[in-house]
């Protein structure tokens, strides 16, 4: 570059607007940058591809776990019945070494299988879970109570669900477990009690 | 002399912009071509891909409709009806495919029509029921898997 | 200048050459993008619960049949009305629970009818099978065999059976029709006990009893078992058609009881979007069997 040209450049104020364009132009890719950030933005309960297959696996544990509740040998009541028949209406939370129930820290949930088998195989893999206990009520609506809860499921949650008979043989006193649990008596003149669905709802955390 | 000096710069624009233009014409082909080989593969790995996952999507049917027909002949009950409706797609990277069963090899292969690179076998496998050797064709959109518990046999259609 | 224009040419070049390779990777995102949701919606597939939507149909309808039954036998005896009643509100309410899950079941019920000895008391049910496994003590043990006319000749011998964990015969009863009376012999491992004959062939075998009396020399059941781990097998059960009830405990120490007095045959239907099942479900009632 010769001596004119350079003092040209010195003397040109299109510099100026040079600056202008490429601090408008770092802007704008910064601008875009973040956006691409916040709109892919993969946090590890963002859904993704990859998540199928783990909701897959966490579907095929549920199952695994719930059917081996469910069986019952030779006449006896499964698992899964004899913890919603000793269910007192109450909602327990895991409290990181127990399950405790939520309105009265000091007590602890007593003989129940699903908190045993959840204990055995949730916790250790850090796998959040809630059970609930669904019916249908009177006028087709389904309800559902809280069992276990340990908070609001992410995205890629997976439902488990069993659905257990009882008859009024199973449940004892109705009046006392109606005003426990709030499942009702789905009929009143024959022995069928209700049918209660079993949900679990498994994430990872 | 001069006015043909300053004619040459006339000349060069025009020879400049053919050889330009025909350079950029080559390159372009060229470059459109490696892209279209490049395309192709990546085409036929799609391809391999889907049929794949559309294989292995009918084995697990295959799998399941063999557990429940194999737990209702166990406890001694009689079956009426098992039955799968699949649908896949007609077409896939805009070709037909078609899909054979072999119970011989208890293999699903699936191919494109035209293309042998994109044949992709998946194993299946069943305890209780015998698939029948069958060879469809996507066109067809809407599949059947249906047991028959006369004959103890799975067939799709 | 003109430098600079030819400059501008390969710039076009550039451009276009960047157009293509853009153009590329958009074509070969879109194809990749295919194939991940190809493979999302065949995961989705994987993870089809029916077969285990269909397990729990079975099992609750099992249950559903056997609570019914233990309700309509409440008033003495079998009150068919009660027991219909009964089935009829489970499966309303059981179709309305799988309809928030987006399937359709139905149940078209059967009549009760006289069980076989065979595993689901069917004619056509499996004939050697094993009534109950790993058991320590067995309390009670009976059955009975109204209808003669359905028993075995002697060359269809029924047998029941207890073998220990090891393989070995323990104790063995064999019955067959003898021209309108049950011919009974009972052994154990090495030697015959007894032969006895039956007429309306009710038959106790932990309180040795035939047709309500007491017998000589006893069966010996609870002696030769005493202490092993054992099974207790039928085989030929098709030759012969009643009732029998056991119970005692199982060497985990659980309690176990099962009862046959009556087999019923529904059949179930399931449908899905994808899935149609339709089967029956034999039931033995009162139940427990395995």
């Amino acid at each position: 570059m010769n001596e004119k040209s350079l003092s040209d450049i010195k003397a040109s104020s299109s510099a100026q607007i040079h600056t202008l364009e490429a601090v408008i132009t770092s802007m704008i890719m910064v601008g875009i940058i973040i956006f691409t950030v916040q709109a892919t933005s993969l946090t590890p309960l963002t859904s993704s591809t990859a998540n199928a297959h783990i909701e897959a696996q966490l579907q095929t544990m549920g199952q695994d776990m719930l059917s081996a509740l469910a069986y019952s040998s030779y006449g006896q009541d499964s698992k899964l019945k004899e913890d919603v028949q000793n269910w007192n209406g109450k909602e327990y939370v895991w409290n990181g070494s127990a399950y405790q129930m939520f309105a009265s820290e000091s007590t602890a949930l007593q003989n129940s299988s699903l908190a045993d088998t959840l204990l055995m195989v949730a916790v250790p893999r850090g796998i959040a879970h809630n059970v609930h206990f669904a019916w249908i009520d009177d006028d087709g609506i389904l309800r559902d109570r809280r069992y276990i809860y340990n908070g609001e499921p992410s995205d890629n949650a997976v439902i488990i669900s069993k659905k257990v008979l009882l008859s009024d043989n199973d449940v004892g006193n109705l009046s006392t477990f109606y005003a426990s649990t709030r499942i009702p008596d789905a009929d009143i003149s024959t022995d069928f009690y209700n049918i209660v669905d079993v949900r679990m709802t498994l994430w990872r955390m | 002399m001069k006015r043909l000096r300053n004619d040459e710069n006339a000349v060069s624009l025009s020879i400049g912009f053919i050889l330009t233009f025909s350079i950029t014409v080559l390159v372009l082909v060229t470059i459109l071509t490696s892209f279209y080989s490049l395309m192709n593969q990546a085409e036929q790995t799609v391809m391999r891909d889907e049929f794949e996952i559309h294989g292995s999507d009918l084995a697990v049917k295959i799998t399941t409709i063999d557990t429940i027909a194999g737990t209702a002949i166990n406890s001694g009950a009689t079956v009426g009806e098992i039955r799968y409706d699949v649908s896949l797609p007609e077409k896939i990277a805009g070709k037909h495919y078609e899909i054979e069963l072999s119970n011989t090899t208890n293999d699903i292969i699936i191919s494109s029509e035209e293309r042998d690179e994109t044949r992709v076998k998946v194993p299946f496998s069943t305890d209780d029921a015998t698939v029948l050797s069958t060879t469809l064709y996507s066109s067809q959109g809407e599949f059947q898997i249906v047991y028959n518990p006369s004959t103890n046999t799975i067939e799709m259609s | 200048m003109i430098n600079m224009k030819s400059l501008d040419d390969s710039a076009q070049l550039l451009l276009i050459a960047g157009f293509a390779v853009g153009v590329g990777i958009v074509v070969i995102t879109i194809m990749l993008n295919n194939v991940i949701y190809a493979s999302n919606i065949a995961s989705e597939s994987s993870i089809d619960t029916s077969r285990y939507e269909m397990a729990n149909v079975l099992q609750m309808t099992t249950e559903a049949y056997e609570d019914a039954y233990h309700y309509a036998i409440t008033g003495g005896s079998f009150d068919n009305d009660a027991f219909e009643q009964y089935l009829e509100n489970y499966t309303d309410k059981a179709s309305q629970n799988y309809g928030v899950a987006g399937l359709s079941i139905s149940c078209q019920t059967d009549n009760i009818s006289t069980a076989y000895f065979t595993h689901n008391g069917l004619a056509d049910g499996e004939n050697d099978w094993i009534l109950v496994k790993n058991v320590n003590i067995t309390d009670s043990f009976a059955f009975a065999i109204p209808d003669k006319s359905l028993l075995g000749n002697e060359s269809n011998k029924v047998m029941i059976k207890a073998t220990s964990t090891s393989g070995t015969m323990l104790w063995s009863m064999e019955f067959y029709n003898s021209s309108g009376n049950i011919n009974i012999t009972v052994s154990d491992q090495s030697s015959t006990i007894g032969n006895y004959q039956s007429n309306s062939g009710e038959i106790n075998i932990t309180a040795d009893k035939i047709d309500g009396t007491g017998i000589a020399p006893a069966f010996r059941f609870s002696d030769r078992t005493a202490g092993q781990d054992y099974s207790i097998n039928i085989i030929n059960g098709s030759y012969a058609a009643g009732t029998y009830s056991i119970s005692g405990n199982t060497s985990t120490g659980q309690s176990f009881i099962q009862a046959r007095y009556w087999t019923i045959n529904p059949i179930v239907s399931i449908s899905s979007r994808g899935i149609t099942i339709n089967r029956s479900i034999p039931i033995s009632l009162p139940g427990g069997v395995q």
